[in-house]
Formats: structure tokens, sequence, C-alpha cells
């Protein structure tokens, strides 16, 4: 153990307690702390409007809401799930992990880490809070097109405001990411020996400040056409409704990677400790991570194939989408390659990695196939495409995500999780998933649209199938909150080293690390990662 | 003890990371403007 850990040196120093801690707390890890609370919550409200989802399509006909609720539970879930539990759950892990895993004191700009934080529960309540308003909550699906967007009754301002205020938190959380990594490194901490998971986050950050403000461009303007006679959108004043498309997806296909590399730097942690041996190909991870965010700014027209674009632009957006399977391959065979020949174990986090690099994979080829211009005519709005992207936001970016709270769990509490539960949890997810989301591929196969709360007759099998396993992923979950809390309140006490074949500077400081985390910059040495 | 990186750096350390806010806040907020006066005719 370090001997910089000593806890003894916490009361010389000012240690708020009560509300003030976490109301104005500059500590980058009450405000990770925050952060994961707040994404588990939301995982859990945007995981309700999932419930209501697959139980109105248990069944053909109309059962339990009207169209239009329905529509806004398809909207609101998406956003919810995107900004409120995906997003805010990789930037409380950067806000935990990353000071320590540097050797900083805590983050390069607290009080701004404080705002960011903040601004969340506000935009939030401003969303949510349309769904009580009369005319109900936005409908329009989270892409927002117009014309169908301006339709929004009351609650149209509420949704542009809370996407600018999620947008300014994420841009101001990057801004802080990238001065932490850039100007607070411990001595000897090259950029070439940064640990993956900080790697990923910084580009990442780059993409959301490179992205955000896109977005938040496109729904000003779509502000300015509803309430102040622009024509932007509009074809009637010489505007172009199609226009928006491109610009929201200028920023949604980047956003896809914002919810993925911080996923694939965890990953990327967590196997190379389980298989007791250095990750495959460093140097290869790092440049195939920079590949993907460049080549994420030149696919955007991948969710357009159908508006008809001209034929060198379908052509176009087509290979360079091809083109993404290349560094993303390369990361798949160096994962593997990690674990070839490794002295494995197959504790909860390994199970989750393992589980995420196949399943990730499966979401990977169904979105190769979608990227092939004339195959995307018959799939495109398809649930092809819903089964697509939850494979890589659900069984990916979201098992990572579960992978990393097994993981680090030990060192933020200093208590050990239960095994044993964590493993039937990670088996019911698992189990579950593919349930929820195999059968929605020959759903979308055989034609049945997205983002209808009814349907034909002859997709209801599949239907109940997808249905029953979108009801035991839910309850299963509850099993995982279960387990934090268990380990938040006590058991067994956790070493500084936690994993035996944990390696990097976080796994040297104490188990919970003391308030400011490294007092004094450590020295590393290129020995740091080393088996 | 606390103090003590605070103190071997504070000065310098602080100023960059000012500016690197700055800087990369203004990068977003032209982004921003930028996109939206290049769509008006
Ligand atoms: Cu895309």
């Amino acid at each position: 153990m370090s001997t910089i850990a000593h806890a003894d040196h916490d009361h010389h120093d000012h240690k708020p307690t009560g509300i003030k801690r976490w109301l104005f707390s500059t500590n980058h890890k009450d405000i990770g702390t925050m952060y994961l609370v707040f994404s588990l919550i939301m995982f859990f409200v945007g995981g309700s409007m999932a419930m209501i989802i697959r139980a109105e399509l248990f069944q053909p006909g109309l059962q339990f809401v009207d169209p239009q609720f329905y529509n806004s539970m398809v909207t609101v879930h998406a956003l919810v799930m995107i900004f409120g539990a995906v997003m805010p759950a990789g930037v409380g892990l950067a806000n935990w992990m990353i000071p320590i895993m540097i050797g900083a004191p805590d983050m390069a700009l607290p009080r701004m880490n404080n705002m960011s934080f903040w601004i969340m529960p506000f935009a939030f309540a401003l969303l949510l809070g349309t769904l009580f308003m009369e005319g109900g909550g936005p409908a329009s699906g989270w892409t927002m097109y117009p014309p169908l967007v301006l339709q929004t009754g009351k609650a149209f301002p509420y949704l542009i405001f809370a996407v600018h205020f999620l947008g300014i938190s994420s841009i101001m959380g990057s801004i802080n990411i990238i001065a932490t990594v850039f100007n607070m490194r411990a001595p000897g901490m090259t950029l070439m020996r940064l640990p993956l998971f900080v790697w990923t986050w910084v580009i990442t950050a780059f993409l959301l400040i490179a992205s955000m403000p896109v977005l938040a461009g496109a729904v000003t303007m779509l502000l300015t056409d509803k309430y102040f006679g622009t024509s932007f959108f509009n074809a009637a004043g010489g505007g172009d409704p199609v226009l928006f498309q491109h610009i929201f997806w200028f920023f949604g296909h980047p956003e896809v990677y914002i919810l993925a590399l911080p996923a694939f730097g965890i990953i990327s942690q967590i196997i190379p400790t389980f298989a007791r041996k250095p990750l495959f190909g460093y140097a290869s991870m790092v440049y195939a991570t920079a590949s993907i965010a460049i080549l994420s700014f030149f696919v955007w027209g991948h969710h357009m194939f159908t508006v008809g674009l001209p034929i060198t632009g379908e052509l176009f957006f087509m290979y360079m989408t091809m083109l993404i399977a290349v560094p993303t391959g390369v990361k798949v065979f160096n994962w593997v390659a990690t674990m070839w020949k490794g002295a494995m174990t197959f504790e909860a986090p390994m199970l989750f990695s393992i589980a995420f690099v196949i399943l990730f994979t499966i979401g990977g080829f169904s979105g190769l196939m979608l990227g092939i211009t004339p195959v995307d005519f018959q799939y495109h709005n398809t649930y092809f495409v819903v089964a697509h992207f939850h494979y890589v936001l659900l069984t990916g970016a979201v098992f990572a995500l579960m992978a990393s709270v097994y993981y680090w769990i030990p060192k933020w509490t200093g208590n050990m999780y239960d095994e044993k539960l964590a493993k039937i949890h990670f088996w019911l997810s698992t189990i579950f998933a593919n349930i929820l989301f195999f059968p929605q591929h020959f759903l979308g196969l055989a034609g049945m649209p997205r983002r209808i709360p009814d349907y034909s007759v002859q997709f209801t099998d599949f239907n109940m199938i997808s249905s029953l396993g979108g009801f035991g992923y839910g309850i299963s979950q509850l099993l995982f909150v279960y387990i934090v809390i268990k380990c938040v309140l006590g058991g067994k006490k956790a070493t500084s080293q936690v994993w035996e074949g944990g390696r990097g500077l976080e796994w040297t400081l104490s188990s919970p690390p003391p308030y400011h985390s490294f007092t004094t910059p450590p020295k590393v040495t290129k020995t740091l990662m080393d088996y | 003890m606390v103090k003590k990186v605070f103190r071997n750096n504070n000065e310098m350390v602080k100023k960059r990371n000012t500016r690197f806010a700055l800087i990369l806040g203004l990068i977003a907020f032209s982004l921003y403007a930028g996109f939206i006066l290049s769509f008006m005719k």
C-alpha cells in the first residue's frame, strides 16, 4: 500500500458534511457518486417506460395506453436512457476514476464540475415534467424530426431547453476531463502510459465538444422555426426539412460513440485484470479509438439512405460506414488476444466484459448489415434497427457499465460485493436481454415497423417472447440495486489491491481512497502496468 | 500535506486549467453560433 494514502491527513482539512457536502461539492469522488446515483435512478425511470412499451406490445391491438402516450413513452425512454442514464454514468466513472488513474488530487475545474452535475436534475425536471402537461410529453421520437416535432404542444419549449441544458452540462464535463488529463497528470504518466479508460474518455470529450454544439444549434433552429417565424426547416418558407436530418445525424452518429467509447475503455481495463496479462496492442487500441472518433463524423448519411440522397452520397456513406468496422475489429481482436493464454478467472466484471465482447459484436454486425445501402431500403425503420441499437447500447454500453460497477465498487466503498448474487445478476441479465432483443431481428426482417403501438397478428409470437424477456430483464435489475446497497452498507473488507491482477495507480490507493486522492503526486514508471 | 501539491504548482496549473476551459468553451460556442449562422440566408 502506498504511503500517500494515510487517512489521517483527512481531518487536517475541511470536509463538509450533510446536505452541503453534496450541494456545494467540489470533490471529484462525491460528484462522481452523485452522477452514478442519478444515472441509476434514470435507468429505472427509462426502464419503467420500456416496461410500458413492452406491455403494450405483448399483444396486437391497443391494451393499456393510447397511441399518443405510447409515442411519448418511446421518445422519452430514448432521451432518458441516452442523456440521463448512459452518459451520466460515463461522466460519473470519469469523475471517480480519472484523477485516481492519473495521480491527480482532484479534477482540474472542481466548481465547474459541480455545476455540470447540478444542471442535470433541472434539465430532467423540465423534460419529465412535460409528461404531466396538457397535451402530454414530446412524441416525435428522440430524433425530433420536423415537421412532426413542431406539432408538439406545450411540451415543445421544455424539450428544447432540456436538450440545451444537457448539452451545456456535457460540454462543461468534457472541458473538465480534457483539462484534467492534459494538465494534472503525475510525473512519469506520459500520454502513452495513460490507462485505456482515460484515453477513451479524452477522445470522447473531444467528440462531445465537437458534436453537442451542433445538436444545440439544430434544436435552436427548431425553436425559432416554431416561435420566431424562421424557415430553416420549413419548405414553404424556402427551408428544407431534410436539412434537419443532416444536422441531427451529424451529431447523432458521434453521439453513438460518445456512449460506446467509454465502454470500450472499461472493457480494456477489466479484461487484462482478469486475464492477468497486459492489454494486447495498447498503441493500436489508442489509434483505433481515435480513428473511430474521426470516422464517426463522416458516416451520418447511413441514417438517411431512404430520404433520396444522390447515389454518390449513398455510396460514400456506405463505404465510410464499412470502414469503421476496421478499427472496431482491431479492438475486438485485441480483447480476444489479451485473453489468449491468460490465467483467467471469471468474477462478475469479467463475465460482463466477455458478454460485452460477444454481444456488442453481434450489434456491430447487424450495424454493418444496416450500413449497406440497398439492404437498408428493406430494414429502414423496422424492428431490425431497434434490435441492432439495443445490442450495441444495452448488451454493449450498459453491460460495460455494470461490469465497471462490480470492478470498481470495492474501491469506492471499501467493501467487496456479493459475488454469488452478482453472478446470478449476470446470468439473468444476459439470458433475458437476449430473449428480449434477439427476436426483434426476426420481427424487423418480416417487416414490423418501429414506433407503432399496434401490429398485425403474424408478429404476435415474437412480440410475446420479446416482452417476456423485457419483464425478466427489468425485474433482474432490482437484484443489481440490492447488491449495490448491500455492498455500500457492509461486507467483506476490500484491500487496496482488490483484484489480484489489478494494475495501475487506482490500486495503490486505499479502499475507499482518501478524501483528496493523491496529496503528493506519485512517481509513475513504465513498469506500472507490468505483470 | 493536502496543500502541498497545490502549493508546488498552484498558480501555474490553475492558470493553465482556466485557459483550457476558455479556449474549449470558445470553440464549442463558435461551433454552435457558426452552425446556425451558416444556415441563415
Ligand atoms: Cu450512425
